[in-house]
């Protein structure tokens, strides 16, 4: 219920900048690796089929869909635009990714010299798919989780754009940008309306 | 509800980004079931290699040339020293034989067509089918270019047994022989893409103390015991 202090709000949407860079940044370097060439996407395909999940008319559609969903995510990470839905697909990504390697390291039959989660490099982990694996990608799960919870922060095309669509059914179309660019991030007015659901009732001043 | 919209629509543009990307960049997957344990060479993508070189030039080449014969046994020379009966694709990527294979590559692409899967396949295009049936290297097939041009029934049984996308070894008697080249071309008329030629065919094979099967050969069986001779 109380107006959060103006040091507060600009750590808090610092610490959620630097996240969204940081995600950002592990995806796209993944999608890269993976897109670069056609050899990397071959090398992701065999990767993904050696996993012996998908079955393999999905295997090449997957090889190409998880790089670029990747890539989306991480550019709309980058913006802050739709953060929320970008955060969430990208937690999906890393809760199958979990998942692949979860069930790599159970099934015996399955052999694997990499997890090829980042096409021929790695980040903290290498070798077989192993624990550090399931760890890294927990951690980058957990980023995405907070950014689905807390959306984009101040800086971000998000807070400006959810304005818009919020205010557009009371006050019927509005300029194109004339308050919003007005506004700035700390226009009380504007902050009272929100889309978020865990924001939602009664506590529209806390709305980053 | 606006955050699931959303969300849709990544996903949406993802698959949409992939499908189109996929249709552009040709990905090939390898048929994993046959082998546990070991990948099978899915089908070459060959735009790398400048594979289809024309045939006449290729005779044109070898007209002027008639030494060149020598080339593949030095190369296969300085390239794997020794082969490896263990494991004989050991040090190798068969993703990146050209079309022209020597002894070892020919040798790790045999231990795929002994798997019978279809994957690789070796054709023995010696013209005369009584040295076929005498010595031939073990699980080939017997097909000519002549086989072909006649619409032999031989070739229809090939058709009907070696998928297009199928990698096709072809060898003949080695040295300067030139049966194999012909066959490559007739092949890659009727779609078979990924056409290799072992140059050194029979004799190098024979050489390097391989097992053969055939009747004079005493049939050497599987292709187990390797290095006989040597």
């Amino acid at each position: 219920m109380k107006q959060r202090r103006p040091a507060i709000v600009a750590l808090d949407s610092s610490v959620l900048l630097i996240i969204r860079l940081l995600l950002a940044g592990v995806l796209l370097y993944a999608a890269w690796l993976k897109l670069k060439d056609p050899a990397s996407a071959q090398k992701f395909a065999n990767a993904i089929a050696a996993y012996k999940i998908l079955p393999n008319h999905l295997v090449i559609v997957s090889a190409f869909a998880f790089p670029w969903l990747e890539a989306i995510a991480a550019v709309l990470l980058v913006l802050g635009l739709w953060t929320r839905a970008a955060a969430a697909v990208a937690g999906l990504l890393f809760v199958a990714f979990i998942g692949a390697i979860g069930s790599a390291m159970l099934r015996e039959s399955v052999n694997l010299t990499t997890c090829g989660c980042f096409g021929e490099r790695s980040l903290l982990c290498t070798g077989p798919p192993s624990w550090c694996h399931i760890a890294q990608n927990a951690g980058l799960t957990a980023m995405c989780v907070y950014l689905l919870w807390r959306g984009s922060g101040v800086v971000g095309i998000d807070r400006r754009l959810d304005r818009r669509l919020d205010q557009t059914p009371d006050n019927g179309p509005r300029g194109p940008g004339g308050t919003d660019n007005a506004g700035g991030p700390s226009s009380p007015s504007q902050q009272a309306s929100s889309d978020s659901p865990e924001s939602g009732g009664g506590q529209p001043q806390i709305r980053w | 509800m606006r955050l699931f919209v959303r969300i849709l629509a990544i996903l949406g543009l993802g698959l949409t980004a992939a499908l189109v990307h996929s249709w552009a960049v040709p990905v090939r997957l390898e048929i994993a079931e046959a082998r546990p344990g070991r990948d099978l060479p899915p089908r070459a993508d060959r735009a790398a290699s400048g594979e289809t070189a024309p045939q006449e030039t290729e005779q044109q080449r070898r007209a002027s040339e008639p030494q060149t014969r020598e080339t593949p046994s030095q190369a296969e020379a300085t390239e794997p020293p020794t082969l490896n009966l263990g494991d004989p694709c050991d040090g190798l990527d068969p993703y990146s034989f050209t079309t022209e294979l020597t002894l070892a590559e020919a040798f790790c692409l045999h231990e795929f067509a002994m798997a019978g899967d279809g994957t690789v396949v070796f054709v023995d295009a010696r013209s005369g089918r009584a040295l076929f049936e005498q010595s031939r290297i073990p699980g080939a097939m017997h097909l000519s270019a002549n086989m072909v041009l006649d619409g032999d029934p031989a070739f229809e049984e090939f058709l009907g047994l070696v998928a297009p996308d199928a990698w096709v070894v072809v060898y003949c008697s080695g040295g300067d022989c030139d049966e194999s080249k012909n066959l490559v071309a007739q092949l890659q008329a009727f779609g078979y893409e990924s056409t290799y030629i072992f140059v050194g065919g029979m004799d190098d094979w024979l050489g390097a103390g391989l097992p053969t099967e055939g009747t004079s050969e005493g049939s050497g069986g599987s292709s187990g015991a390797g290095g006989g001779g040597r």
